[in-house]
């Protein structure tokens, strides 16, 4: 079963990550790197990016070269505009609600956790220290949202 | 007890009158009384004066009466025509042999007239003459005495007739019997007797019967004596006194009227018939209280009561004492609006010191008492007001205060999100370069390099231990929920369920005591609590090579507060570090030997804390620990929240 499904629908998926650190962007990329299933990674560095990339506006405009993403990994702490309000405005978009939106931070804050998942959140993945670690997780997540999960048809994103 | 309380509950003006009330009233009624109580002893003084007046008037009027009557047959009895009359009837007696001889009647008829005469004007009853062997011989009311009394000796020796005769003849002077009531005549008399001599030789004796009509006259008349004043006459006849005169409120009760000495009617009477001679309120023959004068009159052997009863006595008084409620009813009246008034000037003030105080006390400082008096209210109003502007300055003050202690919260609140957020990830990169390092430059690594490269990162993830550590001191002091009661046991399996990998691989003997109460504190730091505790047991036992390690969690009843404790047959602490082991990031062993970062004991202490209990160890090096707890009972349900509910 798994491996028919694997067939259909196990293609890679298009990960945007928005990430401010340019070393937690590196981290996150060789982890990403290191797991078999393999998906294209786009990063942005702050939270405007990370809407004009999925708007296509701005410096995104071009569809071929910065498709629509498969799934949204977003940072809490970044500059311009928060991970929460990118959420926020994600979420209240029609258009693009349908897109998963995992936080991936470094905080375990309670707070941070209930308020993302109160503005929709998919997911929530603190970030662990420990190298070896992330590496786990990614391989998982990968496996998750791969494999596990079934994620809506792109035709369906132009919800009126 | 009671009343107190109730006048506690009263306001200030209903207190203020009753005090005024209190302070007037009670002066004055005791003066009212007093005056009335004294008005009442005059009056009965005086009415027992005028009483006594009355009746030694009457005593006087009596005796004067009887004194006449005694001085006039005393006249008759040395008259020669009375001489003559007795010694002819004497005579024509023993010579006719009886009284029904010619003889005798015709001396009869001869004495009669003038006899009659003299008994007539001088208003007696009967005469009688007796011969010294006490033979009546002559009755001037013969048909009356039908029983011919003077044909015989004095028959009955203890008449009133046979004793007066014989006290008269044995004295040789006039004598006055008591009064007899005379079944013939139907009426009370009394007898005068004199010795009627000729040639100093006793030739017999006189008697005069004298009726009861002259002393009524006397007894009858009660001017002076109101509308309840009598007088009682009474004789003594064995155990009784006998009233021998009418009396106001009985015509008849002349012999009919007896009074049993020893009785509770007419003491006065009884009293008096003993010979006493008194003034007292006593209970008349109608069994009245009445004020009467007793009196004793040796000569008829008579007592005497003049009485009036006390209600007559005390009417003006009783009419004193209804003006006296009317002007009271008026003048308590006038008192009570009086002190309706003064209470309200003085309480006015100081209910509105109240209404002020009671705007303030509700938040809003603007609010001032304008009082304009000088005295002592004035002065605290002027304070108080003073009080008001110190209070706004306090409040600005506090509210100073205040805003810098949020400042500082949200600088904390900053402080703890940098620290979530920013200083985890230099430490990320380190441990990730550092394998980075390890990976990519595998081959040009020799093992010390690769060693080095392990501590970078074992720095890195034990530094961000510590910084997770200290994030959750952090939100323990700053977050309060809500107490609520809780079921510890409960709560306390909860804590075992996250840590059961850990209980079964270490092969820990875990006890938890069962029916431990319901506890009310905050339930989630009530579980880190836990949590810590047991950890740290099981941590510190698990190297026990004697015995697999044994945990304990027990409940103590303190009285006022729930005891907890967790023992555990680990390591021990040396007592010298018992106050330390609470201290932040206090760690007795290196990490080779116990991993952690030291801060648990300090969060538990710190919830301890915030819930007002106590928390210690109790333990010895090598011989395992017990940490102990305490929680208040009396901690109220829903607080302490200062608003920062955790999510």
């Amino acid at each position: 079963m798994v491996d028919e499904l694997s067939k259909e629908d196990n293609k890679p998926m298009n990960i945007l990550l928005a990430e401010d650190n340019p070393a937690d962007a590196k981290i996150a990329l060789r982890a990403f790197g290191k797991s078999k299933l393999k998906n294209e990674i786009y990063i942005v560095n702050d939270g405007q990016d990370a809407l004009d990339f999925v708007y296509h506006e701005g410096k995104y405009k071009d569809k071929e070269k910065f498709p629509t993403p498969d799934l949204i990994l977003l940072d809490i702490k970044m500059p311009k505009m928060d991970g929460f309000q990118v959420l926020e405005t994600l979420k209240r978009n029609l258009e693009y609600s349908f897109i998963p939106v995992i936080i991936l931070t470094s905080s375990k804050n309670e707070e941070d956790i209930a308020r993302s998942y109160r503005n929709g959140a998919a997911s929530y993945i603190p970030k662990p220290v420990d190298y070896e670690e992330f590496v786990k997780i990614v391989d998982s997540f990968n496996y998750y949202w791969r494999v596990i999960n079934k994620l809506p048809r792109p035709d369906m994103y132009k919800e009126k | 007890m009671g009343i107190f309380n109730r006048l506690k509950g009263l306001n200030i003006t209903t207190k203020f009158m009753l005090w005024f009330l209190f302070i007037t009233l009670l002066p004055s009624t005791m003066a009212t009384y007093t005056s009335y109580i004294s008005a009442r002893q005059i009056l009965e003084r005086e009415v027992a004066n005028s009483l006594r007046a009355v009746a030694d008037n009457k005593v006087n009027q009596v005796e004067t009466y009887l004194r006449e009557k005694v001085d006039n047959v005393t006249d008759l009895s040395h008259r020669s025509d009375i001489i003559d009359a007795l010694e002819g009837c004497s005579k024509a007696f023993l010579k006719g042999g009886s009284a029904e001889s010619p003889e005798y009647a015709a001396a009869y008829e001869e004495f009669r007239p003038f006899l009659s005469y003299y008994q007539k004007s001088h208003n007696y009853d009967n005469i009688f003459l007796t011969n010294p062997e006490g033979c009546i011989i002559f009755s001037s009311e013969k048909e009356k005495d039908a029983k011919s009394l003077y044909e015989t000796a004095l028959y009955d020796k203890e008449s009133e007739l046979a004793k007066v005769f014989i006290k008269a003849k044995e004295s040789s002077r006039t004598e006055v019997s008591n009064f007899e009531y005379d079944p013939f005549a139907k009426k009370a008399s009394a007898f005068i007797a004199a010795p009627v001599f000729k040639e100093a030789q006793i030739i017999g004796v006189i008697i005069f019967e004298m009726g009861n009509e002259g002393l009524f006259k006397f007894v009858r008349d009660y001017t002076g004596l109101g509308q309840t004043g009598d007088i009682i006459i009474a004789t003594k006849v064995g155990n009784e006194a006998v009233v021998i005169a009418p009396l106001r409120y009985d015509p008849n009760a002349a012999f009919k009227k007896k009074i049993s000495i020893g009785s509770k009617e007419g003491v006065g009477i009884q009293k008096a018939v003993l010979g006493k001679d008194e003034v007292a309120v006593v209970s008349d023959y109608r069994g009245e209280e009445a004020l009467a004068v007793m009196r004793y009159l040796p000569f008829f052997k008579l007592g005497m009561v003049v009485k009036m009863d006390i209600s007559e006595v005390l009417a003006s008084a009783d009419k004193l004492r209804n003006i006296l409620i009317v002007v009271g009813g008026a003048f308590l009246i006038i008192v009570v609006i009086m002190a309706f008034i003064a209470a309200r000037s003085i309480a006015s003030p100081i209910k509105t010191l109240t209404r002020v105080s009671g705007i303030i006390a509700q938040g809003d400082l603007s609010a001032r008492a304008s009082i304009d008096a000088k005295d002592e209210i004035g002065e605290l109003a002027q304070s108080f007001n003073q009080m008001t502007d110190r209070l706004i300055e306090a409040k600005a003050d506090v509210e100073e205060k205040k805003r810098l202690l949020e400042e500082a919260n949200k600088e904390l609140d900053s402080f703890v999100y940098t620290a979530s957020h920013d200083l985890k990830a230099p430490l990320r990169g380190m441990s990730a370069f550092a394998s980075f390092l390890e990976e990519d430059y595998k081959d040009k690594l020799d093992k010390e390099g690769k060693d080095y490269l392990k501590e970078i990162r074992e720095g890195a993830n034990r530094m961000a231990l510590l910084i997770e550590d200290l994030l959750k001191l952090s939100r323990i002091s700053r977050i309060k929920n809500p107490y609520e009661n809780v079921n510890m046991n409960v709560l306390i399996d909860t804590v075992i369920k996250r840590i059961e990998f850990d209980i079964k691989e270490k092969k820990v003997n875990l006890r938890v005591q069962q029916n431990i109460p319901i506890v009310r504190c905050d339930r989630i730091k009530m579980t880190e609590v836990f949590l810590n505790l047991i950890n740290n047991a099981i941590k510190f036992s698990s190297k026990n090579n004697k015995e697999n390690p044994k945990v304990e969690v027990g409940y103590v009843d303190e009285g006022r507060s729930h005891g907890f404790y967790v023992k555990d047959n680990g390591i021990g602490i040396d007592p010298k570090y018992h106050d330390e082991v609470f201290g932040l990031f206090k760690r007795l062993h290196t990490l080779e030997e116990y991993e952690g970062t030291g801060a648990g004991l300090s969060i538990v202490k710190r919830v301890i804390d915030d819930h007002g209990g106590k928390i210690w160890v109790e333990s010895e090096l090598g011989k395992g620990a017990a940490f102990y707890f305490t929680i208040p009972k009396n901690l109220e349900a829903g607080g302490p929240n200062d608003g920062r509910r955790a999510e």
